[in-house]
């Protein structure tokens, strides 16, 4: 089965197929019993999926007020809120006249560097039914993790990714788990234990933070220069910037 | 398909920012983009709670749309923006505005969408009791008429649940992403660790058969024939 067939199939499934090309799959679906049970096996498992995640994701209003908003309700909205604005911006302007000026300092890279960091990467990702077939130690390490509770996660994790052939995932989430843990040094081990791959990016980035924790910017600007040409450009211009101003 | 219905984009209220700029203040950032393409569920609900009020507002003043509709449009459409997002067909910029005009499609293509497969089997899904033992199964299994699908299909979602609960997760996740997704195999080389493309589609064969096993196990558990359901088996 080609790529096309595969979103024939899930447009068909959706219900946006409509026309002659409904008719010409409906035409291919009684010719072709292998197109035919490929369909059923996607279908069953969409809506075991969607209905997981639908479940889920109406299921996180519950505990949030928003409202839906009248489209209209918006602008009359914010026009009120630019005039409250300019008045307080005037307000201000006039406060810091009358006050002698105190420029603000500058934040440091590490200081920059730590409110990275404190944006704990998102936990592993799960998909589909609740049969966990990871290790006992490791589940329990990554339900820590979920609770945010990173100093057991960290302990969890590090006899498992000090094991030889640890997987990528699992030294990723060690070397988060220390660098949540302000263990700059061993999140810096697993970091740059990750190898080529779906995790590589992302461990450089953290291994990046925790050179700058651990007071070794030299061997961090490398990485983040690289950085530069990447999704991450902009937090990596922010730290370097920070590192020029202050040396 | 969702192009074939037009619908005006929505020309935002605010009278001080253009469309573009409106949209890109409420644009995921990079790394966030990265994480919800990637089928990153926390990314995944906080995207649902920032865009809920607006959409669904939109859905219901605008388009007139009742309000219990409107959530389940909403839901249905962030999971179709997500799914694209995971197939590379849109990018982080004009995520919302994107979201809007499939939420306003799939509200406008109502009847089409209800009367779907898929939504056929959500709806049949709906009515099961939350667990159910071996033996009550066969009364899980309706009139055709009544459950909206025929007697394979039903069966098939009761077997398959079973099947996927006992499946590892590494093998769910990549079904997840090639079955459901639709990723295609060359994207997920890296993703997986492995060398090639072939390396991704031989783990996908291996993943689906080990699937087709757990199907064929499950059957047997509940005392029924592979011509009960029609979905493939090994």
């Amino acid at each position: 089965m080609n790529h096309n067939d595969e979103i024939q199939i899930q447009d068909y499934a959706a219900g946006l197929l409509s026309g002659s090309k409904k008719a010409e799959f409906e035409r291919r679906l009684q010719a072709e019993p292998d197109l035919r049970t490929e369909l059923d096996l996607y279908v069953a498992m969409m809506a075991l999926d969607q209905q997981r995640l639908k479940k889920s994701l109406l299921g996180s209003l519950e505990h949030h007020e928003t409202q839906p908003i009248k489209p209209g309700a918006s602008g009359k909205w914010i026009w009120g809120a630019g005039g409250l604005a300019v008045l307080i911006l005037i307000g201000a302007w006039y406060a810091l006249q009358s006050k002698p000026q105190t420029p603000a300092q500058p934040a440091t890279a590490q200081e920059i560097a730590l409110t990275f960091i404190r944006e704990a990467y998102p936990p592993p990702v799960v998909s589909m039914g609740s049969n966990d077939t990871l290790q006992a130690m490791q589940q329990k390490a990554y339900l820590a993790y979920r609770n945010k509770q990173f100093a057991e996660a960290a302990n969890l994790l590090k006899p498992l990714a000090d094991q030889p052939g640890a997987p990528d995932e699992l030294l990723f989430y060690a070397g988060e788990s220390c660098l949540q843990t302000d263990q700059w040094n061993e999140a810096i081990t697993y970091f740059g234990q990750v190898g080529a791959g779906y995790w590589h990016d992302k461990a450089e980035w953290r291994l990046a933070l925790g050179l700058l924790q651990s007071g070794k910017p030299d061997s961090a600007i490398p990485l983040l220069e690289k950085m530069r040409l990447g999704d991450r450009k902009n937090e990596a211009e922010k730290l370097l910037k920070a590192l020029q101003d202050f040396n | 398909m969702q192009g074939s219905v037009r619908v005006k984009l929505p020309y935002l209220n605010c009278p001080f920012l253009p469309l573009a700029k409106q949209n890109a203040s409420n644009a995921l950032t990079a790394p966030e983009f990265e994480r919800f393409a990637a089928g990153d569920e926390a990314e995944l609900t906080a995207f649902f709670k920032q865009h809920f009020a607006y959409v669904t507002g939109w859905l219901i003043y605008r388009e007139k749309c009742p309000q219990d509709q409107a959530r389940e449009w909403y839901a249905d459409a962030v999971l179709r923006v997500r799914l694209k997002a995971m197939q590379g067909e849109v990018s982080a910029g004009n995520l919302r505005a994107y979201l809007l005009k499939t939420a306003i499609n799939f509200h406008k293509m109502e009847q089409r969408r209800e009367s779907s497969l898929l939504k056929r089997h959500e709806r049949f899904l709906e009515q099961l009791p939350p667990y159910t033992d071996d033996e009550s199964f066969d009364t899980l299994v309706q009139e055709e008429e009544t459950a909206g699908i025929d007697l394979k299909q039903q069966r098939n979602i009761l077997v398959l649940q079973k099947a996927l609960a006992l499946l590892g997760d590494g093998c769910r996740q990549l079904l997840t992403d090639t079955i459901l997704h639709g990723i295609k195999v060359g994207q997920l080389v890296e993703k997986y660790g492995l060398k090639d493309a072939r390396g991704v589609t031989a783990k996908k064969q291996d993943c689906k058969g080990q699937l087709q096993r757990l199907v064929h196990k499950v059957l047997q558990q509940l005392g029924w024939t592979a011509d009960q359901i029609s979905i493939p088996l090994p």
